[in-house]
């Protein structure tokens, strides 16, 4: 069997609306029948758990006349006293205890669970995870939606215009959050296209600006350069520069002091490439001069020279090593030699000891000893043989070393000229690059350079610093002259303008495309909402129909739905019940009476908590969830709650005492581990309600049937 | 008894609904009437007594049999189930009648023992089941649940023509701004 749904063990209150003294309310069954007459005090207990999970009751609030107005805490309260909700919870079976203390401008929610203690936003934060597993989903819109049922709250959907309608089924359906989404898409857009059109003029102001400040910079230059000093200086500068910078070629000076400067920074540029150009010059033609001469038979003869004598060195050392090694084995011989002989000389007697002949010792000592000599002699020619060798393999390394010493001095020499030439073809593309620049020089300069003419490279560097010291004194005559300040002030705001155009266009053009974006954005929104609206209607609708059914308010119209839309840019959405049989809808405000009508708001309420689950909110309180209901309905409520309570911890209220007596008769608790509880509220005085509690009994059952 | 056309489909199907939700069930005779059975059928909650006729008319004539049997077997070792017993009728025909004055009055007779009157009801077991709703369990919630918003709301922008990255950065920013709103 599953556990009773159970997460509100009890709730005490304080100082709060209908309650001044301090109660306690226990909660610990997966049912609760509250029951009592108007008046009493039931609605401020479900007021009161409403405010403990949200800090508010926007019920209340829009209803307040004035923001001081105090609606939270209890009327006969002492003064300074503060409202107090205590709830304790069971949550992934950890016992925790909220509690909530303000008033109707602001509150403060304290979590405690064993050793944690959390305060303020934190405590909010960890009460929304605890009862909603999914910190994404709203804990707000979980309790208004599918948390605590208020009557006139669901009654006010069904009741409104189309559009609110649509607003308050968006926020029935979970869908608050996203409901202003739409309005932020249409402010957005309305925002952007104001920003957008802001741009665009203000892009085309400075677009003007920028067009009459050029007209009114070529007036000033047009004016300056009619200046009587102007051009008489003009006039005897270019004469002068024709004399003395005759390299170059200048057919107009400029009139603005800015193309002045320009004019004299590019003499300088030109100045010092010449002057590097006739420097490096100078340099390879010391080189050129002083280079060593290379005669190509020799430098031939040479290399083949030193082949020649590698071979002959390689021969050597190979007759070299054949007189080592016969020395060596000569030696080895005589030495062994040396050796017999002396052992067998004291050894010799009378008698051969083979053939028993007489032996002549002394004869025989002397022959040994010529032997031995003889051996000494043949190894002194050998170490004569081998020393001539390694003498001749010396002489020729010498040989070797000295063709090689002369062989690298050649190729040295060979490799400086071919860099001096390397240098030199450079130098010659510089020249040519010189001769081609920019600057304005006489064309008969620019071939001479380009050829590498030193004279005309001097030519250059003497015309250049001429045209430089005029380009100077011609910049500041532009410069300082009144006429010529007033055209650089307009120069710079010509140059100020033309940049913020550029990035005015830039920011214009990016603002439409956002403009564009948000306006298909806004268009989306609306038609987006309402998709999403329609989409979870598709998922709650085969619950609503049980659970309509199961209610079943009308004979006739048995299914109901809403049918939303998009109208005039709005959402909308239009209640409708429907005889199935006969293919007939309409309106449930309109063909329904006021108790069907609310059974039509509670099916959706309840299909909602329901369809939630395992998100959503763990129980369920119905603050007299139906009124002026027929038997039927009620019976058919009754047996519906006990299905809830297998999933929901259900609280349930009503103001009618015969529906309070079916409810816990229907609810009560049937088989061991199943609690149910009663609280009646029997009065009211100043000090809040009389409350009566107690835990219903369990009954045995009894079967008529055997089990199969 | 005067004759009643009785609907076995809809009885045997009654039967195994009730039996697949625990419910013990056991097919009784309709006294005087040959070949005419009810069901007896009861839970922890609930006591029922199922007939099916062809019409309305032999609905009424099974209900006052059913009833006055059912009522007889109620005793109070029952405990507090005897408060819980239901006479269910059943008819494949009937629907466009759902609204007459005696249907209504059937259905609203809550003496002793609670009518439930589903009249067209098609005979197979979504038809059945929805008629016998009252005892059974609610529908399973969607697996899923509902949806975070936001989430469907980013796939709903996409089908109406914004791409998806500019979706996304709306809705975020939209989140920040209400967020910091309400804090």
């Amino acid at each position: 069997m599953n556990p009773e749904p159970l997460t509100i063990l009890s709730v005490s209150i304080e100082n709060f609306r209908g309650f001044r003294d301090r109660q306690t309310i226990e909660l610990d069954a997966s049912a609760t029948v509250v029951s009592g007459s108007n008046g009493k005090g039931k609605t401020s207990f479900f007021d009161a758990v409403q405010w403990l999970l949200l800090g508010s009751l926007s019920r209340l609030a829009s209803l307040a006349s004035r923001r001081s107005g105090e609606y939270i805490i209890n009327r006969f309260a002492d003064v300074g006293a503060l409202a107090s909700v205590t709830a304790t919870l069971r949550l992934d079976e950890r016992i925790v205890i909220v509690s909530r203390s303000g008033d109707h401008r602001q509150s403060q929610l304290r979590w405690e669970a064993g050793d944690e203690t959390l305060v303020g936003a934190e405590a909010e934060s960890a009460l929304a995870v605890g009862l909603l597993q999914n910190p994404e989903n709203s804990l707000r819109d979980a309790v208004l939606t599918s948390g605590v049922l208020q009557q006139d709250v669901v009654r006010a959907v069904l009741e409104d215009d189309p559009k609110n309608r649509y607003r308050h089924m968006a926020t029935f359906l979970g869908l608050e959050e996203i409901a202003g989404f739409e309005d932020q898409a249409k402010q957005g857009a309305e925002e952007q296209g104001r920003a957008a059109k802001q741009a665009r003029d203000e892009h085309s102001a400075t677009e003007q600006q920028l067009r009459a400040a050029e007209a009114e910079l070529a007036r000033l230059e047009q004016r300056l350069a009619e200046l009587p000093e102007i051009t008489q200086a003009l006039a005897s500068m270019q004469t002068e520069l024709a004399q003395r910078a005759p390299g170059f070629e200048i057919q107009e000076l400029p009139t603005q002091s800015a193309e002045a400067v320009a004019l004299g920074q590019l003499a300088r540029r030109v100045r010092a490439t010449a002057e590097q150009l006739m420097s490096d010059d100078a340099r390879l033609r010391d080189q050129e001069a002083n280079a060593p001469e290379v005669d190509a038979d020799e430098l031939a003869g040479l290399r083949n020279k030193l082949a020649t004598l590698g071979q002959e060195i390689a021969n050597a050392e190979c007759a070299l090593e054949l007189a080592r090694g016969q020395y060596a084995s000569a030696r080895q011989r005589a030495s062994d030699l040396a050796e017999l002989a002396a052992r067998a000389i004291p050894l010799l007697g009378e008698r051969c000891p083979v053939c028993t002949q007489t032996i002549n010792a002394g004869e025989v000592e002397v022959h040994l000893r010529e032997l031995i000599d003889a051996g000494g002699e043949d190894l002194t020619a050998l170490a004569d043989a081998s020393f001539a060798a390694e003498q001749l393999v010396a002489g020729l390394e010498q040989d070797r070393g000295r063709v090689r010493s002369l062989l690298e001095s050649q190729e040295v020499a060979v490799s400086r000229i071919a860099s001096v030439k390397a240098d030199r073809e450079r130098w010659r593309q510089s020249c040519a690059e010189l001769g081609s620049s920019s600057a304005p020089l006489r064309p008969d300069t620019r071939e001479a350079i380009a050829g590498g003419d030193a004279d005309a490279l001097r030519l250059l560097t003497q015309s250049a610093d001429q045209v430089a010291a005029t380009a100077d004194r011609l910049a500041s005559l532009l410069a300082t002259s009144g006429l010529g300040e007033e055209v650089e002030r307009q120069r710079s705001r010509v140059d100020v303008l033309r940049t913020a155009v550029a990035e005015l266009a830039e920011r214009a053009a990016q603002q439409s495309r956002q403009a564009e974006r948000t306006k298909t954005l806004a268009g989306a929104a609306t038609r987006a909402v309402a998709g999403v609206a329609r989409e979870r209607f598709a998922v709650l609708q085969p619950v609503v129909d049980d659970i309509f059914g199961r209610l079943a308010p009308h004979p006739a119209f048995t299914t109901l739905g809403f049918e939303m839309g998009v109208s005039y840019r709005s959402g909308v959405a239009d209640p409708v019940v429907k005889d199935p049989e006969s293919g007939v809808t309409g309106d449930p405000l309109l063909v329904f009476s006021s108790s069907q009508a609310n059974v039509a708001a509670l099916t959706y309420f309840l299909a909602l908590s329901w369809t939630a689950d395992p998100q959503g909110l763990p129980f369920l309180l119905l603050d007299d969830p139906l009124q002026s209901m027929d038997d039927v309905n009620a019976l058919g409520f009754a047996d519906l709650c006990r299905h809830i309570r297998s999933r929901r911890q259900l609280v349930v209220s009503t103001h009618e005492r015969r529906l309070a007596s079916l409810l816990e008769r229907k609810l009560a608790p049937r088989s061991e581990g199943v609690r149910t509880r009663i609280i009646r509220f029997t009065g009211w005085d100043r000090g809040g309600p009389k409350i009566e509690q107690e835990e219903a009994e369990l009954e045995p059952v009894g079967y008529l049937l055997e089990a199969s | 008894m005067t004759e009643a056309k009785l609907d076995t489909r809809l009885l045997l199907l009654a039967r195994r609904i009730l039996e697949r939700h625990h419910f013990r069930v056991q097919e009784r005779q309709v006294e005087g009437l040959e070949d005419a059975t009810w069901l007896l059928a009861e839970s922890d909650y609930f006591v029922l007594g199922v007939a099916a006729g062809v019409e309305f008319d032999d609905l009424l004539l099974l209900e006052g049999y059913v009833v006055e049997s059912l009522g007889r077997l109620l005793q109070d070792h029952l405990g507090p189930k005897r408060w819980d017993s239901y006479v269910v009728l059943l008819s494949t025909s009937g629907a466009e009648e759902r609204g007459r004055p005696d249907v209504v009055r059937l259905q609203h007779n809550t003496r002793s023992i609670r009518r439930l009157v589903a009249l067209g009801t098609a005979a197979h077991e979504d038809a059945v089941a929805s008629a016998l709703a009252t005892f059974l369990p609610l529908q399973e919630p969607p697996m899923q649940g509902l949806r975070p918003p936001f989430d469907e709301l980013i796939e709903q922008l996409v089908l109406n023509g914004v791409d998806h990255e500019q979706a996304s950065a709306a809705v975020a920013s939209y989140r920040v701004q209400r967020d910091t709103d309400e804090s």
